[in-house]
């Protein structure tokens, strides 16, 4: 791995739940639990889970969009946060930080302003952040647009006149105007059709070659996360269950969960035979997740200690870390 | 060749929009075989909903239209019949299941009342022995506390299991042939993947014809038994699964399946369909697929290619495999 760009350690998300009648706080949705990883410059980190896992709001925490329960995140040397020594980054200073980190969201019929034409959506960080007046970032979201493949001529179109994938595009458009080091992209293919999709992502793999980008790719899809992705991380409710890269999580794959989802991915061809391992019910809930390891209730291979000792980390190879009682 | 449940002729739908008649759904011919699978693939706006919404007879009153064609059923024409004997074949003879599961039940009735109503209106059960159905039914597609969940409402389920109270829905009546318009779609892999074994499983036993519209090959790899592809209202190709796996020709075909992430290696470069979907009031004069076509030819641009047979039970509307197109 490369120099690490950020680095986020024992960071924990939770959302109060408030009931009774003063709405006294009743307990917490542990949303993301305990996680600790860094990317590499020029990495491509995964972060993979069924939907409710905290891959999103993991995601958030670490752009500092909510306020993280717990943990540090360390970007490019400066600490943003670090709930522990009670050191939040200054104001002003986490401004100047949003013009390195951006995102890409999911819905790209939800994070367009309707009322904003293409030109300001995509402008709009350029003269907030005071880096050129409005006519030079005009011409600058131009170059912008046809960076993502767009006519120039759209900047004084609305977000109502494109298709769903010509909105990601702008979506993407805006996340590079101020040159960022690091985009996090939450599902920005999800809500896509296959055909657009690929392109979406031919385009943002382009732009990591020739703009020097990280990205923290956020996905359901573990055929779209095996082609896309460098190194990847599993979740299950709030928490890591496994660590690797790609090539070791998809060729040697250790954790029950993982092998189910994998096995859960559809087949290639007709004829193709799949050894199917078919997880019975559906994911706990987060405020009140299973004792020991979180997986047990729904583990195949479930022992006697899963329901009573949280399995530790192990190594299993360089590079490659498991959370499970049968990887020893 | 096993015998024909439905048979669609020459079908076409259009709308009245503001912006004039929009044909959804030009000249289709679809055959469904009894016991068998039929997976109708495409993305979104190719007609494949709408397909299935005419055979129903369930579209939008005074705007949807069906201009000409027919529809077979067991030998009878659901076009011609009037809206009450429509009734008398819709839930009963033929049942559809949505995409979202979420919005497709009622929120204010319980999973009881909403299975126990087709089997009221349809067979005459009611009291004890309604429920009782009704219980048996949630134990087929394997919904655990059959019991409780009967009295429950849809908010208490998950979208696994509420997709599975809509199957158990569907199937009250034992029909005959049943329409999953993206079943799967908004479901987890791991959820799906147990949805899909259900149905495939239940189809097996009863003898159920099933029509599968999807935009995921995966998915039709996974279930469909034959396989039709649309694009922008027309069929373009239709094969048995293996053969059109194994031999697609349509370059659309080929374009789809090779946008799929899981068929490419990491590293190498995705290839991509250029450019979108025609909007359907505006489509070209030829062959819809031309302008995004590579292999697009003179003809191509001039005339709509017709359904020709390339080899058995495989055809393929593409002027490149159409000996006529040098005498055009």
């Amino acid at each position: 791995m490369s120099k690490p760009l950020i680095e986020i350690t024992h960071l924990k998300k939770y959302f109060p739940i408030h009931g009774g009648i003063f709405s006294k706080k009743v307990g917490d949705i542990k949303a993301v639990d305990d996680i600790t990883f860094s990317i590499g410059e020029g990495e491509i980190f995964g972060l993979v889970g069924e939907s409710g896992c905290g891959k999103s709001s993991a995601g958030r925490a670490i752009s500092n969009l909510y306020k993280p329960t717990a943990g540090k995140v360390v970007f490019d040397g400066e600490v943003i946060f670090d709930v522990d020594e009670n050191y939040y980054i200054e104001k002003k200073k986490m401004q100047a930080m949003r013009r390195n980190i951006q995102m890409i969201f999911q819905d790209p019929f939800a994070s367009l302003d309707p009322r904003m034409s293409i030109g300001a959506i995509v402008s709009e960080g350029l003269i907030k952040h005071k880096i050129m007046g409005k006519e030079e970032a005009l011409e600058r979201t131009k170059e912008l647009l046809e960076i993502c493949g767009l006519d120039k001529s759209n900047v004084t179109k609305y977000p109502h006149e494109f298709s769903g994938g010509q909105r990601q595009r702008i979506g993407i458009a805006r996340s590079l105007a101020l040159n960022p080091k690091f985009i996090i992209a939450d599902e920005p293919t999800a809500a896509l059709d296959v055909s657009i999709q690929a392109q979406v992502l031919t385009l943002m793999q382009e732009l990591k070659e020739s703009m020097g980008l990280t990205y923290l790719f956020i996905s359901h899809d573990l055929s779209l996360v095996r082609y896309f992705c460098d190194r990847l991380g599993i979740m299950y409710l709030g928490s890591f269950v496994e660590i690797g890269t790609a090539e070791q999580l998809f060729d040697n794959t250790m954790h029950p969960y993982s092998q189910a989802l994998l096995s859960a991915v559809p087949k290639s061809h007709p004829s193709e035979v799949k050894e199917r391992i078919i997880l019975e019910g559906d994911v706990p809930s987060p405020s009140n997740p299973p004792k020991g390891c979180k997986f047990h209730t729904r583990c195949p291979q479930a022992m006697e200690i899963c329901s009573k000792v949280a399995p530790v980390m192990v190594e299993v190879e360089p590079g490659h870390t498991v959370w499970c009682h049968l990887v020893k | 060749m096993s015998e024909i449940l439905l048979e669609v002729k020459d079908l076409t739908t259009s709308f009245q929009t503001s912006e004039g008649k929009l044909t959804a759904v030009q000249n289709v011919d679809i055959t469904i075989r009894k016991g068998k699978v039929l997976g109708v693939v495409g993305e979104s706006g190719c007609g494949k909903s709408v397909t299935s919404l005419s055979i129903m007879r369930l579209l939008p009153k005074n705007q949807g239209f069906i201009d000409s064609g027919k529809v077979l059923f067991e030998g009878e024409d659901l076009v011609a019949l009037d809206e009450l004997e429509m009734q008398k074949v819709r839930g009963n003879d033929i049942a559809m299941i949505f995409q979202e599961p979420m919005t497709a039940l009622n929120p204010v009735f319980t999973i009881g009342n909403q299975i126990g109503e087709s089997l009221t209106i349809h067979k005459g059960l009611k009291g004890e022995e309604n429920r009782k159905v009704c219980v048996e039914l949630l134990k087929k597609v394997k919904i655990p506390r059959a019991e409780q969940v009967i009295d429950e409402y849809p908010h208490q389920l998950s979208g696994g299991m509420r997709q599975r109270v809509m199957i158990a829905m569907a199937l009250s009546c034992e029909p005959k042939l049943l329409i999953a318009d993206e079943p799967t779609t908004a479901l987890d892999v791991t959820i799906q993947a147990q949805v899909l074994d259900l149905m495939r499983n239940l189809s097996k036993e009863s003898n159920m014809s099933v029509m599968f519209i999807t935009h995921d090959l995966g998915v039709i790899a996974e279930m469909a038994d034959d396989v039709s592809v649309m694009y922008a209202g027309r069929i373009v190709e239709e094969a048995d699964a293996v053969t059109l796996f194994d031999e697609m020709q349509h370059p659309y075909t080929r374009g789809l399946f090779s946008s799929r992430v899981m068929n490419v290696k990491k590293g190498e470069t995705l290839q991509c369909i250029p450019g979108m979907v025609p909007p359907l009031n505006n489509l070209p004069r030829g062959c819809a697929f031309a302008p995004r076509c590579k292999q697009c030819m003179p003809i191509c641009e001039e005339k709509m290619p017709e359904l020709l047979e390339v080899a058995p039970n495989h055809k393929v509307r593409c002027w490149l495999y159409d000996e006529r197109r040098e005498n055009q």
